[in-house]
């Protein structure tokens, strides 16, 4: 299964148990966040202020006395009610000094005559109301006033602003709950700037039938002096078994780069030409492919049948005589790991015996489970003879859509005109390019010299990746910096990681729910017709799936 | 540190905070809402302790005509009992320059300034039940947060509490920590006993 090891970014099956689930936790999470927040909301803080009454008369509660001309009006059931100002108290207490106490509903100040009048209750010393309605009170016969704010507390919005994360974690996981990262072990390196994603390890080897060597380009690494850091992670749902993880040191002189074709070879090249012209359906696409830079071109996946195929025309100057190859760095989309989590979903509970057959089945079966990625297949790259015709030179195909890798195709003496022709929507061609082979070289191969886990070495891990017998497992959030001592100048050699192993993708209990023998069946027997029934789902999830993906992916801190 | 590690220190941690939330003794619907405190001129609820070999002077109430010569006071029932740890606790009533008064189960209870090593007052109902309630629905919710939980429900556990015991503390006023002046706004009296006023007629706050 090609790319299998992706995050799945799958439509929920209309109608289907998966989807009702889905639905079902989410509105309790987003019930039980309403619910919380609306009850949450009530909480209050009160802010209470004692005034004598002349700072009562000079201030601005005492200012403030509802003029009906400044009074802010309110319509209540059909009659204007006035209100104080959202910053003023609802009520006044005036304390007098006997003891005694009316509560202001609303009131006035008269300064000549020094009272404050309004609706209000008057309360005796045992707090026992003694009168109500209209009170007068004359500023003279009150010790305090009172005044009380009531606020809502600050923990209400910050508990609001923890609740809208949660919530939108809680759509993007349940809604979407294969669009969680994943990942086989993901090699980080110091580009010059910061530690990047440049790699991910046998991307294609889902069972441990399936297990396999994995050989990347480390296009991009910055070593720092004589050592290579590494540092591998499982950042996804996911056991990783990994048997080793070898740096390769391949040999290269002033000017030149070493790149690996999909042959396995590894050629030292002395020129680089960029493309004259590239087009696509789209129009020009020239910039996007002139430099390894990220800026990658891609296209949409048919609606109607995955497996359909675009191309895309390249133009190169005339050449001098020698060998010459096409450079090509690209990594696939999403969609073949849209593809094998939907197959892991039809599955269901029968996964285990789906893949327990895979690994009791022979080739042939192998090759079965290979066959809708064959469908898919890679960047195929094709030279306009003499006579005009378009032939096969040979593709590339890189499994994973993480990071884009680099390879080299060795090219036919003359081809001036290539022409790339992929899958809609599988692929993101980052940078293309003619280089000068100047001969094959042999990499130095080196196992780690040190295994680190949060910052303290671990001898065990070490032993196990240098002997390879017993392969080291594991589990989301693991991280591992592998230190390399490098060969003399590291100028003077190329970089390569080869991997090894495989992995096991953790079945989500919402896959269960989808599970459709049918269609798994179909998917194995039928991938043609798969690729075509599957294209509108897929079709639903594209726009945003790059973007789900990269938010969700797991990392331990 | 694995991540179980740490949703379980941060679950620890949230814990601690919880831990952290302000108490008092206040019996069950004495304090009310900051909303119906507003309308209302009760003081808040205060316990004091005194120092050792000390107690305060204590006016039994006089019996208005028909009533119970020793009305039970509802809300202090508890006070005999604490009595005899030198605590006394109850509505605050006023303080005055060198004495708190507190309506307990027994009167109207004078303590000196001098002789009361701490108190704590809670002015009103800091609601803080709402805002737990809200954590906890919260934490729950988290369960649909897959592995990313292992980050959701520590942060969930640490803000909630750390928020319920932030709100809880806001009516509370502790002493000598903060003055008695800042406690007098919510006393029932916070202008201090009123001039001629007969303590023994004072009542303390009749259950709702």
């Amino acid at each position: 299964m090609a790319g299998g090891n992706r995050s799945t970014l799958m439509a929920p099956r209309r109608g289907g148990r998966g989807h009702f689930s889905a639905l079902a936790t989410l509105a309790f999470a987003v019930a039980a966040l309403g619910l919380a927040a609306a009850a949450g909301c009530a909480a209050h803080v009160q802010k209470r202020r004692l005034l004598t009454p002349d700072e009562f008369l000079t201030g601005r509660l005492g200012a403030a006395a509802l003029p009906p001309a400044t009074a802010q009006q309110q319509e209540v059931g059909g009659q204007t009610k006035r209100r104080p100002p959202k910053d003023m108290p609802d009520f006044l207490k005036a304390h007098l000094k006997d003891g005694r106490v009316v509560i202001f509903s609303s009131w006035q100040v008269d300064p000549s005559s020094r009272r404050v009048t309004g609706q209000g209750t008057a309360l005796d010393l045992n707090r026992a109301v003694s009168a109500s309605g209209a009170r007068s009170v004359p500023l003279d016969s009150v010790a305090l006033f009172e005044s009380n704010v009531i606020e809502t507390s600050n923990g209400v919005y910050d508990l609001a602003g923890l609740t809208v994360l949660s919530a939108a974690v809680s759509i993007v996981c349940i809604l979407n709950p294969k669009s969680c990262f994943g990942s086989c072990p993901t090699f980080y390196l110091w580009d010059g700037e910061k530690q990047s994603l440049q790699a991910e390890g046998f991307s294609a080897s889902v069972s441990p039938s399936l297990e396999a060597s994995d050989v990347d380009a480390l296009y991009r690494a910055r070593p720092q002096g004589q050592r290579l850091s590494i540092t591998m992670r499982n950042e996804a749902l996911e056991t990783h078994v990994v048997r080793y993880v070898d740096l390769l040191a391949a040999p290269r002189g002033p000017g030149e780069r070493v790149f690996a074709t999909p042959a396995g070879d590894f050629v030292a090249t002395s020129e680089l030409r960029s493309p004259e012209r590239c087009s696509a359906e789209e129009g020009d696409c020239r910039d996007a492919l002139l430099a390894f830079d990220g800026r990658e071109r891609f296209s949409l996946a048919d609606s109607t049948d995955l497996a359909a195929r675009e191309q895309i025309d390249l133009e190169f100057a005339p050449r001098a005589g020698g060998d010459w190859g096409l450079v090509l760095a690209s990594r696939q989309t999403l969609l073949t790991t849209y593809l094998f989590y939907q197959a892991l979903a039809y599955m269901g509970r029968s996964a285990g015996a789906w893949l327990a057959a895979l690994e009791r089945g022979d080739a042939s079966t192998r090759e079965r489970s290979r066959a809708l990625g064959e469908l898919l297949g890679g960047i195929e790259v094709l030279g306009q003879d003499a006579t005009g015709e378009w032939v096969v030179l040979g593709s590339t195909r890189e499994t994973g859509p993480l990071a884009a890798d680099v390879r080299l195709l060795p090219l036919p003496e003359g081809v001036t005109k290539l022409r790339l022709r992929l899958a809609r929507g599988a692929w993101r061609v980052d940078w293309v390019a003619l280089a000068r082979v100047e001969r094959r070289v042999e990499p130095l191969r080196l196992p780690p010299a040190r295994v680190l886990r949060d910052g303290a070495e671990d001898p065990e891990i070490l032993a196990r990746l240098r002997e390879r017998s017993r392969p080291v497992t594991t589990l989301p959030g693991d991280a591992y910096e592998l230190i390399y001592d490098l060969p003399g100048d590291p100028a003077g050699c190329e970089l390569f990681v080869e991997s090894r192993g495989y992995y096991l993708e953790w079945m989500r209990e919402q896959w269960l729910a989808e599970e459709n023998p049918a269609m798994a069946a179909i998917m194995f027997t039928e991938p043609r017709l798969a690729l075509r029934l599957m294209a509108p789902d897929f079709k639903r999830l594209e726009p945003r799936m790059e973007t789900l993906f990269w938010e969700s992916r797991y990392v331990k801190r | 540190m694995s991540s179980v590690r740490v949703s379980l220190a941060g679950v620890l941690v949230g814990a601690a905070l919880a831990a952290g939330c302000a108490s008092n003794s206040a019996p069950p619907g004495f304090l009310l809402a900051p909303a119906e405190a507003q309308k209302t001129a009760w003081g808040g609820w205060i316990t004091v302790e005194m120092r050792p070999r000390t107690s305060p002077a204590v006016t039994a109430p006089v019996p208005e005509a028909g009533e119970d010569p020793m009305p039970v006071n509802y809300w202090n029932a508890r006070w005999d009992a604490r009595w005899k740890k030198g605590i006394c606790e109850g509505e605050l009533i006023a303080i005055g320059d060198d004495s708190v008064y507190v309506q307990t189960g027994r009167g109207l209870a004078a303590a000196g300034l001098a002789d009361v090593a701490n108190a704590r007052l809670t002015g009103y109902d800091a609601e803080t039940g709402r805002l737990s309630s809200w954590a906890a629905l919260g934490t729950l919710s988290t369960a649909s947060h897959g592995f990313f939980a292992l980050i959701s429900l520590p942060i969930w556990v640490i803000a909630g509490s750390a928020i319920s015991a932030s709100q809880s503390h806001k009516p509370v006023v502790d002493a000598p920590d903060r003055s008695w002046a800042d406690m007098r706004q919510y006393a029932r009296f916070p202008q201090g006993l009123p001039p001629g006023l007969e303590r023994g007629r004072l009542r303390g706050r009749p259950p709702l």
